[in-house]
Order: structure tokens, then C-alpha cells, then sequence
């Protein structure tokens, strides 16, 4: 388990962050969320001890982290894709790490075989792809067989083999009764794996909740319509509060005649009846959920540090 | 950590069967995982963080780059090329008559004194080399984030700074011994016929602070330049200040003290920068032909051997402890 408190730092004229807590709980994919630069990696680096916060606190298993006795038993972290010396060989860096702990070579060769560096194993880091290197800091990372696992943006660079692959060994580390911090950028990736979201912005905890209570809440329905009789379906809605019809935009699975609409606020059964009532004709009628990722990205938006200007303006 | 319960043994077993091997898959990750958990019961008890770890693992690191053993053989191959070319122009001296310029039949006695002083003398090259070695150790580090996977691993700063110090201590001093043993051997080649005269009067200290002196000059400028690396942990400005150190420093304030007659007091500051006090040390404060004697000339306090042995040691605690306090309290981004 992983416990978080109350952390803070400041870099320079930058705030990173403000009274982070939360819990990466045991059995759990604790999914840490935010966009770039909103202080997951200072968050994950404060917790291992690379960054020394100026208040707060975290405790792995219930001790900080620099005075444990065997770290890397406890802690298994990938914070960067690139963490070996490029002109050493992939297993002279998982040996050395793995002397620091007194981890027995079988255990090395384990590592490489499970991450699939076997073929590679004897090429200089420097010469991997981003892949592969995040293979290797995976299998750094799983040398102590340790009880947390830190995994920060562990899926940059994966082929979707390596990304399925590191979802399932997220699950299954969780299946074992071990606790799994999960940064990502991506919230389709962590609605997948995790099962509690932790959602920063601005080095700011947004919100604690669990990917069940995220999709319910923040997943509005909608309705959409083709139709080729707007002026009908808006004189139908003209006088309903808190029902709003508004075009849309045409995808490729809709009919190509007639024209979209998607309605907010309304009932799909009670619309369905009075399109009937009223004899409105439609080409389709479909109820949608809001994606996760435009309700993530309502919500951490204002947060955003770095905005790119929207593409054509 | 929960125990291996049988049915996943025997699915585990089931794959190993089939053939299964161990690569990215499906289904059978969780499976090696499994498998690997059920192994690990028996030796993760065994997992601990140890000092004599840590120093293993840093003589790996070392050990496991081409580079270490590039410069390492380089500072070799310039002690032996430095010993090689002092010890030539001993002997030629030697064998010619200095006011004629002919070659003597009967060449001059070499002084035991002269060849201690040339086998002495023979690393103020080699050093920058073994700088360069130490500064690298340690900023490879950071200019390959290699820092990140170290601190996880080994989260005590000061047991790996401390760790990495000796085990580049280590390669330094193997360095130097390998060094001053060929460059005793191409010494005896050159003097091979010549006679010697033995030591005399208090000259006879040349043999400690050579044998003894030499390979712990070596470790000391190493373990100086692991701490500039730690303090400025950019490769860059390591090996720049490590030049200004062994090189600009003492070369600058040289020739401004004989420029400037009035000041020669900066004759003196000369001798207390790094490379003058290293090479002072070696030298023993004994007067040789072999060895440039202008300096004694000069009317500035120039420091004995020890005090020169001092003067060094204070450069390398000062670099090493502040390479240190760096290396506990920057933040590792």
C-alpha cells in the first residue's frame, strides 16, 4: 500500500504541488491521471525519495521508502523509459541492480525472459528502440518481485502486444494482493486497467474516485436523431426545460440523408413516444454515453499546462 | 505476500509442458508470473540491501563500459610512455658530455635518485586521464538517467555515493600499480648497462612515496574528480574544472609569478593547486638533475613533500565532501 500525504513542491517560481494525498490501496490498479506536466512524475519521484518534498509525506507499506531494508522488494518503479546507461548491456544493468539488493542472477534471467528481452539481452541500452527500453525498465522494475508496483506512463512506446501485456500483469500484480500506481495521460488506458482513479491537475488532487463512479457520474447520455424534418423535431422540444436540440456533426455510420441532431436532457423511451405521437420521421435514433475521455477532459481542463492552439485557427 | 496455492502450480507446469516459451504472450504472462512468484518465495526473504551489494554492483557498472577500460589503459600506457621518455633522456644525458655534445665511451653513472624521481614523476599526465575517469563515473549517471534506477534500487545517497567512490578507487589503484610496474619495467630496459649509484642521506624516501605514493595519488585525484562530477553532475563542467585543476591553475599562476617580480608570492599559490602539489609530493623535495630545479631557485616558500601530500589531501576531502552533501540533497528529476 502506498499512502500519500499532503504533499508539496515547489520548483523555482512553479508550484508542482499542492497537498497531494491519496491511497494506492492493496489488491487495487490505482489509475493516476492528469495531463502533461500536472505533477505525476514529481508526485511518483517524491515518493521513492528523488525529490525531497518541502511538506508531506509518503509511506509505502507503512514506512518512507528511504529507510526500508530491502527497496526494491518493496517498490518496483518504471518513472522513465530510458533508465539504463546507454553503452551497458541490458543484463550488466539488471545485474548490477540486482546485487544492490542481494537478488540472486536466476532472478535476472527470470526478468528478461518474462519482458521478452531474451534475444536482446546482451545489447547496449542505448541501441533499444523506446519499447524495448521500456521493456527493460519493466523488467528492472519486477527484479525484487515487489509488493507495489510504480509504473509512470508505463505504455509509451509499446507495440499493442507490450501494451496489452502490461495491462495484464497490472491486473494480475493486483490479483496477487499487491497495490499498482498507474500514471497515464490517457484516460481510455486507465479506464481499462484500473479500478480507482486518482485525477491531478496543476499538481492539484482533482478528484479520488473509482472507474465505476467516474463513468456513472461523469458520463452523460444523449440522444442522437436523423431526421428530415428539422423544423418539426424542434417544434416538438421548443417548449421542454432542460432539453436541448443541437446539430451535429455527420459521422460515417450515419445515413447520408436527412439531417443529425443530438438532443441533451431527454429520455430515450418518453422521446421515442412522442416522435411517434407526433409522426416525426427518422433515418436513426440512438441513445450515446459521453466518452470518458471528453468528461476527463471537461474536468481537467481548465488545469491544462500546456494547451497547443486548436488545429485550423 | 500470498502463498502459491497448487492449481496454479499445475497450470504453470501444463504450459512448461506444451513448450510454452518465455516471451510477451497472451496468456501465459500471468502464468510465468506465477511461476516466477513461486520461486520467488524461496529467495525474496533473502533480498536486502547491503553495502557490499552496492559496492558489487558499482564495480559491475564500471566494469560492463568500454570506456572505463579505455581510459584506464590510456592512463596506463601514459605512465609507461611518460617513464619511457624521461628515462631516455636521462640515459642520453648521461651519455654525452654536456659541454662537447660527443658521446661519451664511458657513460656517466645514472643517480638511483634520478630514476625514482623519473618513475615519480611519470603520472601528472596520466592523471587528467584518471580525472576524466572519475568525473565520468558518476555524471554518466545522470546524462543517462541511469540515476533514476540507482536511487530506486539503492535509495541511501550516501551508501552510493559512497559505494561508487570505491569502487572507482579501486580501478584507479589497479590502474596505477598496472602503470608504475610497466613503467619500472622500461626503466630497467633503459638503464640496462649503465651504472647506478645508490641512494644517499635522506633520499632514500623516494621509495615509500613512489611505491606507496604514486597508486594513492592515482586513487586521490580519482576520488577528487568523482567529487566534481558530483557537485557540478554535468560531464561537461566536470571535466572542465578537473582541467582547470590539474592544468590551467597551477600554469596560470606560474607565469604570472615570473611575469610579475613584485608578486611572487603567487609562485607560491602556485604550489598549492592540485597538479603542483601532486607532482611536489612525488618529487620528495629532493634535488635531482633530472627533475627541473628552477623552482628551488625561487625566493617564495615553496611547501615540503608532506605539506604538499596535505595540501592535496584537503583538494580531494573538500571535492569529495561537497560531492557528497550534492549527491544527498539534489532532487533527481
Amino acid at each position: 500500500m502506498i499512502e500519500v500525504e499532503g504533499l508539496s513542491k515547489r520548483f523555482g517560481a512553479k508550484q508542482a504541488l499542492s497537498g497531494v494525498t491519496f491511497t494506492a490501496e492493496d489488491g487495487k490498479v490505482t489509475g493516476f491521471l492528469g495531463p502533461n506536466g500536472a505533477g505525476k512524475s514529481t508526485t511518483m519521484r517524491a515518493m521513492l525519495g528523488l525529490i525531497a518534498p518541502d511538506d508531506g509525506h509518503a509511506l509505502i507499506d507503512g514506512k518512507p521508502f528511504i529507510g526500508l531494508r530491502a527497496p526494491m522488494r518493496a517498490v518496483g518503479a518504471v518513472l522513465d523509459a530510458k533508465s539504463a546507461h546507454r553503452a551497458r548491456s541490458a543484463r550488466a544493468h539488471l545485474l548490477a541492480l540486482a546485487y544492490t539488493n542481494n537478488i540472486p542472477k536466476r532472478r535476472v534471467d527470470e526478468v528478461i525472459d518474462m519482458t521478452g528481452l531474451t534475444s536482446v539481452a546482451k545489447t547496449k541500452a542505448g541501441r533499444f528502440s523506446l519499447g524495448m527500453s521500456q521493456r527493460l525498465s519493466i523488467a528492472a522494475a519486477l527484479l525484487g518481485d515487489p509488493h507495489n508496483l510504480v509504473l509512470d506512463e508505463p505504455i509509451n512506446g509499446l507495440d499493442p502486444e507490450g501494451v496489452k501485456w502490461v495491462r495484464e500483469l497490472c491486473r494480475y500484480y493486483a490479483s496477487q494482493g499487491r497495490a499498482v500506481l498507474l500514471s497515464s495521460h490517457l484516460m481510455s488506458e486507465v479506464a481499462l486497467t484500473a479500478d480507482n482513479l486518482v485525477i491531478i491537475g496543476q499538481g492539484h488532487i482533482l478528484e479520488t474516485t473509482t472507474v465505476g463512479r467516474f463513468v456513472a457520474e461523469h458520463s452523460a447520455r444523449s440522444i442522437r436523431v436523423v431526421t428530415p424534418e428539422p423544423a418539426k423535431l424542434k417544434a416538438i422540444f421548443a417548449n421542454a426545460e432542460g432539453i436541448s436540440v443541437a446539430p451535429d456533426q455527420r459521422t460515417p455510420a450515419d445515413p447520408s440523408i436527412g439531417e443529425v441532431f443530438r438532443i441533451t436532457g431527454a429520455d430515450l423511451v418518453s422521446a421515442a413516444h412522442v416522435f411517434a405521437r407526433a409522426g416525426l420521421v427518422t433515418y436513426k435514433l440512438v441513445e450515446e454515453h459521453a466518452s470518458l475521455e471528453e468528461a476527463y477532459m471537461a474536468l481537467t481542463h481548465s488545469q491544462t499546462e500546456y494547451r497547443a492552439q486548436e488545429v485550423g485557427r | 505476500m500470498t502463498d502459491p496455492d497448487k492449481n496454479q502450480t499445475a497450470d504453470v507446469n501444463a504450459a512448461n509442458a506444451n513448450g510454452m516459451e518465455p516471451a510477451v504472450s497472451e496468456s501465459r504472462v500471468p502464468a510465468a508470473s506465477r511461476a516466477a512468484v513461486r520461486r520467488s518465495n524461496r529467495w525474496s526473504r533473502r533480498i536486502r540491501l547491503s553495502f557490499l551489494g552496492v559496492l558489487k554492483a558499482e564495480l559491475l557498472k564500471l566494469a560492463s563500459l568500454n570506456s572505463t577500460w579505455i581510459l584506464l589503459g590510456l592512463a596506463s600506457a601514459l605512465m609507461v610512455g611518460m617513464a619511457a621518455l624521461s628515462a631516455w633522456t636521462t640515459t642520453f644525458m648521461a651519455s654525452i658530455d654536456i659541454a662537447t655534445g660527443k658521446t661519451l665511451d664511458h657513460p656517466k653513472p645514472l643517480a638511483a635518485a634520478d630514476l625514482w624521481a623519473v618513475l615519480a614523476s611519470s603520472g601528472s599526465t596520466a592523471a587528467l586521464v584518471i580525472g576524466i575517469f572519475g568525473v565520468m563515473a558518476i555524471t554518466s549517471e545522470y546524462t543517462t538517467s541511469a540515476i533514476q534506477s540507482s536511487l530506486t534500487a539503492d535509495p541511501r545517497r550516501g551508501m552510493f555515493y559512497a559505494g561508487k567512490s570505491i569502487a572507482v578507487a579501486l580501478y584507479a589503484l589497479a590502474s596505477g600499480i598496472v602503470g608504475i610496474l610497466l613503467a619500472s619495467g622500461t626503466l630497467l630496459l633503459f638503464a640496462r648497462g649503465y651504472d647506478v649509484t645508490p641512494l644517499t642521506g635522506d633520499q632514500w624516501r623516494i621509495i615509500p612515496i613512489t611505491v606507496v605514493g604514486f597508486p594513492l595519488v592515482i586513487v586521490l585525484i580519482a576520488l577528487m574528480s568523482l567529487g566534481l562530477g558530483a557537485l557540478t553532475r554535468s560531464t561537461v563542467g566536470g571535466v572542465s574544472v578537473v582541467v582547470v585543476l590539474l592544468m590551467v591553475l597551477s600554469s596560470v599562476l606560474a607565469i604570472v609569478s615570473m611575469a610579475v617580480s613584485r608578486v611572487s608570492w603567487l609562485g607560491t599559490l602556485a604550489y598549492l593547486t592540485p597538479d603542483m602539489a601532486m607532482n611536489n609530493f612525488l618529487g620528495g623535495s629532493i634535488r635531482s638533475d633530472a627533475v627541473s630545479s628552477v623552482s628551488t631557485l625561487q625566493d617564495y616558500w615553496i611547501p615540503e613533500w608532506w605539506q604538499s601530500g596535505l595540501i592535496l589531501l584537503a583538494w580531494v576531502a573538500a571535492a569529495w565532501i561537497g560531492g557528497l552533501v550534492v549527491t544527498q540533497r539534489a532532487d533527481v528529476k
